[in-house]
């Protein structure tokens, strides 16, 4: 599976995208979504294109809910099927998610969710991998008593507590995402009994966009010190702010971050 | 004797308060913590390019499916549409 993104006046638009758009957008074609779909053979052939979103009359989207949409793709799907000449889907494949990579050991994975109840494709949790090194592990070393620590010396990870598909925090020109820049918060850092230390207190983040755009939650992070292995489980539950073109509006936010190795 | 209790149970309260503040911590993540059906995106073989994607589909003999998007902030791959 792949996804490319563009407008119509954009440069080395891929021939397939041409392909489509020539019949999208040609007068009379009746309405469409912003987004479409295709499959193409292993020769790299297009068998069947659709527009992702089921479109009524007057130019509206079906409701994303009610499972008009899985249906919708569902049919499509099963059409790009028997035009590959495949028989019935087998078994779904395994959850992949991202993993170390080559010459890493070990690291942090973290999972966000926003609960937008206006888009519900946002409930499906963002998964991103955060390599550690010695540098990025010392922070969570183990404390021989409470202390207070910044939020700043976890941002390796934090900087990965972001909602994926929240438009306006890209930048307008360059097109590229604002990247979470900025952890802050007093956190204590404790013991938790014999080989475990709880992390916790309320973290602020800040994006590259600027401005006073600011979302903040609570931190709580287990550690567990088990010979030479840190293993870590934790949550951050916080607001977040969207200020679209649909309004302004809080959500919830909720991260996860467990910690991976080889 | 008694004192020697005390005192031990005054030492441990603290760090079983402590404990009690860490479970409640590790139950909400198993509580939060996506399952397989949460994670039914990942189940997907994505590539990073349509180029990629149908050098990989060439060799290893399969289709590909392509999602276009007309939008400035289209990019599947941070999680954008």
């Amino acid at each position: 599976m792949a996804s490319w993104h563009g407008h119509r006046d954009d440069a080395d638009i891929p021939e397939v995208v041409q392909g489509i758009w020539k019949e999208k957008f040609r007068p009379g074609s009746g309405d469409h979504s912003n987004v479409d779909a295709c499959v193409l053979d292993a020769d790299g052939k297009v068998v069947r294109t659709w527009d992702a979103m089921p479109m009524k009359k007057g130019g509206r989207p079906e409701p994303l809910s009610g499972g008009g949409l899985a249906a919708h793709w569902r049919t499509n799907l099963e059409a790009a099927r028997k035009a590959l000449g495949l028989g019935e889907a087998g078994e779904a494949r395994p959850v992949s998610l991202p993993a170390l990579p080559e010459g890493t050991h070990s690291g942090l994975r973290v999972f966000t969710r926003l609960d937008d109840p206006g888009m519900p494709a946002y409930f499906a949790p963002i998964v991103e991998l955060v390599p550690m090194g010695a540098d990025e592990w010392a922070p969570l070393a183990r404390p021989a008593k409470k202390k207070t620590v910044d939020a700043s010396g976890f941002l390796p990870w934090l900087s990965k507590m972001f909602p994926g598909g929240v438009m306006e925090r890209t930048d307008p020109v360059t097109k590229r995402v604002y990247e979470v820049n900025g952890a802050s918060g007093e956190l204590t850092f404790e013991p938790a009994g014999a080989k475990f230390a709880l992390l916790h207190g309320k973290v602020t983040l800040t994006d590259s966009g600027g401005g006073d755009f600011s979302y903040s939650g609570e931190l709580r992070v287990v550690v567990e010190y088990k010979g030479d292995e840190t293993i870590v489980k934790g949550v951050f539950e916080g607001k977040y702010p969207r200020r679209g073109p649909q309004g302004g509006f809080t959500f919830d936010i909720t991260g996860v971050i467990e910690s991976v190795s080889k | 004797m008694r004192h020697a209790c005390l005192l031990a149970f005054l030492f441990a309260l603290p760090a079983a308060a402590q404990n009690a503040d860490a479970k409640k911590a590790l139950d909400r993540f198993r509580e939060l913590r996506p399952g397989d059906d949460d994670l039914a995106m990942y189940r997907l073989d994505w590539a990073p390019t349509l180029e990629e994607a149908r050098k990989r589909a060439s060799k290893e003999k399969r289709p590909v499916l392509f999602v276009v998007i007309h939008a400035k902030y289209g990019d599947m791959v941070t999680g954008h549409c």
